[in-house]
């Protein structure tokens, strides 16, 4: 399969902000703040990878180093085969940045008048350019209000023309750094929506997406790695993830009409995580037990419900929420 | 070619189009002007005589010598200002970024935003120029424009090489441009703006010929209003162009560097 994006032992390591009495006691020693360590990550064409980290995890750095805004210290990266240390100018061509500062556009011009600016800047001829402008107001749904100053636009319209502008060159790769984060709930999801079925499903592009949103990596339900000081933790489905953070699974078992003395031994015992009241026909008395265990010692918990009086009727686990593994990825070095 | 074009004439359109739209802004500058013009008038009413021996060689009118100093001291900073103002404009607007991650170079980005300041400085000396020749009575019938065309040619290129240097400041300190305070400051003080040179002390005589101030504004008055030659404006044509030779492969060198350096340390975008 081929590569869009290849990073190998990656390593960013930024110059220490010095106090002046530090600069002025020392004054030739460089001290460093590592936000790469040691990176390895792979992009086929034409997927989309999530690249999930709480803030200050390295994922806007690995970015700027996609982009050439900042060099490595160590390691190779190639954007579509080209060194982006060595051949900026191809591997800026073949890339397209989505940011989510608003501030990145001139707020006194049109929606049209900044996309034929930034479609310059790629030397499009100008016929070219004003047929592309085109294209990507009716791909983000921009017809009626292109002619509008760029100040008087929503988040939601800003973000899309931001996403407009990262494909105004029809780069092969889009780097997307925290897309949703000035969207409202809805707005989010219909971003989201339009980036899987617009820009993956019609313009097949490859996609990498920076986020420390876990629901926005759960909508994509695709490749995700998730990145923690400087250093991919995991990558793989969001199902090889779960299974890698090899948490305890939590599994909710099914009581009809169970007494007293067994709730209250239930309650006491060490498996027992949480217990609800469900509704049952006839007012009958339900509950559901969830118990937080390794999958091996279910038959035998189930066993002791049963000597304890209970009468099983539904047993099932339920999903590992996307939360849990990334905390435990991130609060241990379990990879 | 007419590809690359489009890079210079795009920024001059976005900068038009923003600046347009203060519509106020753009009316309180030619009001400036005008009261600028005004405030020159009246002063030379008080100097005219009294120096009249320093202005005898620009023609003895201080309205004339004081109009065409501060006008084209504009040129001057606009030169060595404006590229750093633009780095440091892109860097606090968030826009820096996306100007970069374009297949254009950095230095034809800087060069294209700085034109549309140029346009306009352009336009505001000439409104200087009308107002100085129709309302106040300057003369400028003797006037060589080949030669003032070079030395403005000239003006701009040298002080653009001094602009560049401090744009390189700007890019890895982000305040605090030693260039641009240095030679903006020493412009006014020894370049001959306001006063003629002659009138300094004898040491700071000889140190005006440090700064391209001197030779820009001493040959465009010569050029504009005794109409020398361009044999005649030589010493000032010659010292612009030594300026230009040393500086231009250094300030592109030193800016190169600059650059390169905010990349490793990951600070060319922020401020």
């Amino acid at each position: 399969m081929n590569r869009a994006i290849e990073i190998i032992g990656l390593t960013k390591n930024f110059p220490k902000h010095k106090t002046y009495l530090d600069a002025l006691i020392h004054p030739f020693q460089k001290d460093c703040v590592t936000a790469l360590d040691g990176i390895n990550l792979q992009v086929n064409c034409g997927e989309l990878l999530c690249l999930l980290g709480s803030n200050g995890a390295g994922k806007t750095t690995l970015i700027k180093i996609l982009s050439s805004l900042v060099l490595p210290t160590q390691g190779k990266v190639f954007v579509n085969g080209y060194d982006v240390t060595k051949e900026g100018k191809q591997a800026r061509r073949c890339i397209g940045l989505v940011v989510s500062e608003e501030r990145s556009f001139y707020w006194r011009l049109t929606g049209r008048q900044n996309l034929e600016f930034f479609a310059s800047l790629y030397k499009l001829p100008h016929r070219q350019a004003n047929k592309r402008v085109d294209e990507l107001i009716e791909l983000i749904d921009l017809e009626r209000d292109a002619d509008r100053m760029f100040k008087d636009y929503s988040s939601g319209i800003r973000q899309r023309l931001a996403i407009a502008r990262g494909l105004i060159h029809d780069p092969d790769i889009l780097l997307m750094d925290e897309p949703s984060r000035s969207l409202d709930p809805l707005a989010a999801r219909g971003l989201r929506r339009f980036i899987l079925d617009r820009i993956l499903g019609k313009k097949n592009k490859t996609i990498l997406l920076a986020t420390h949103n876990l629901e926005e990596v759960e909508t994509f339900n695709r490749r995700a790695a998730i990145i923690h000081q400087g250093r991919i933790k995991v990558i793989g489905s969001l199902d090889e993830v779960k299974a890698q953070a090899r948490t305890d699974s939590i599994y909710t078992i099914r009581i009809e009409g169970p007494s007293e003395q067994f709730i209250s031994q239930v309650k006491q015992s060490s498996f027992f995580e949480d217990m609800k009241i469900v509704s049952a026909p006839h007012n009958a008395l339900r509950v559901e037990v969830d118990v937080r265990v390794p999958e091996s010692r279910i038959p035998g918990i189930i066993e002791n419900m049963i000597l304890w009086g209970g009468r099983i009727s539904a047993c099932y686990a339920k999903p590992t929420p996307l939360t849990e593994v990334f905390s435990t990825f991130i609060q241990s070095d379990k990879c | 070619m007419l590809i690359d074009l489009r890079v210079p004439f795009s920024f001059i359109k976005k900068d038009f189009l923003s600046e347009a739209s203060y519509k106020l802004h753009f009316l309180m500058q030619l009001a400036g002007i005008l009261i600028s013009s005004l405030t020159f008038f009246f002063l030379s009413k008080l100097f005219d005589h009294n120096m009249n021996t320093h202005l005898k060689p620009y023609g003895g009118d201080y309205f004339s010598f004081v109009l065409i100093g501060f006008a084209f001291s504009n040129y001057l900073q606009v030169s060595l200002q404006g590229f750093g103002a633009t780095i440091r404009e892109s860097q606090l607007t968030g826009v820096m970024e996306m100007l970069l991650i374009t297949e254009t170079r950095l230095t034809t980005i800087i060069i294209s935003s700085s034109l549309y300041r140029f346009i306009l400085t352009s336009v505001h000396i000439l409104l200087f120029l009308i107002l100085g020749v129709t309302v106040f009575g300057m003369n400028i019938s003797n006037a060589n424009y080949l030669a003032a065309f070079i030395i403005l040619v000239l003006t701009i290129s040298s002080s653009s090489c001094l602009g560049i240097l401090s744009a390189s400041f700007v890019v890895i300190f982000k305040k605090g441009d030693p260039i641009s305070w240095l030679f903006s400051s020493l412009s006014w003080l020894i370049g001959g703006v306001y006063y003629p040179i002659s009138i300094l002390p004898e040491w700071l005589q000889n140190l005006s010929y440090m700064v391209p101030t001197r030779y820009s504004l001493e040959g465009m008055r010569l050029a504009l209003l005794q109409g020398y030659s361009i044999q005649e404006l030589l010493s000032n044509i010659a010292g612009l162009v030594f300026f230009t030779v040393i500086m231009l492969p250094l300030s592109l060198v030193i800016f190169q560097y600059a650059v390169k350096k905010a990349k490793v340390d990951g600070t060319l975008t922020q401020y």
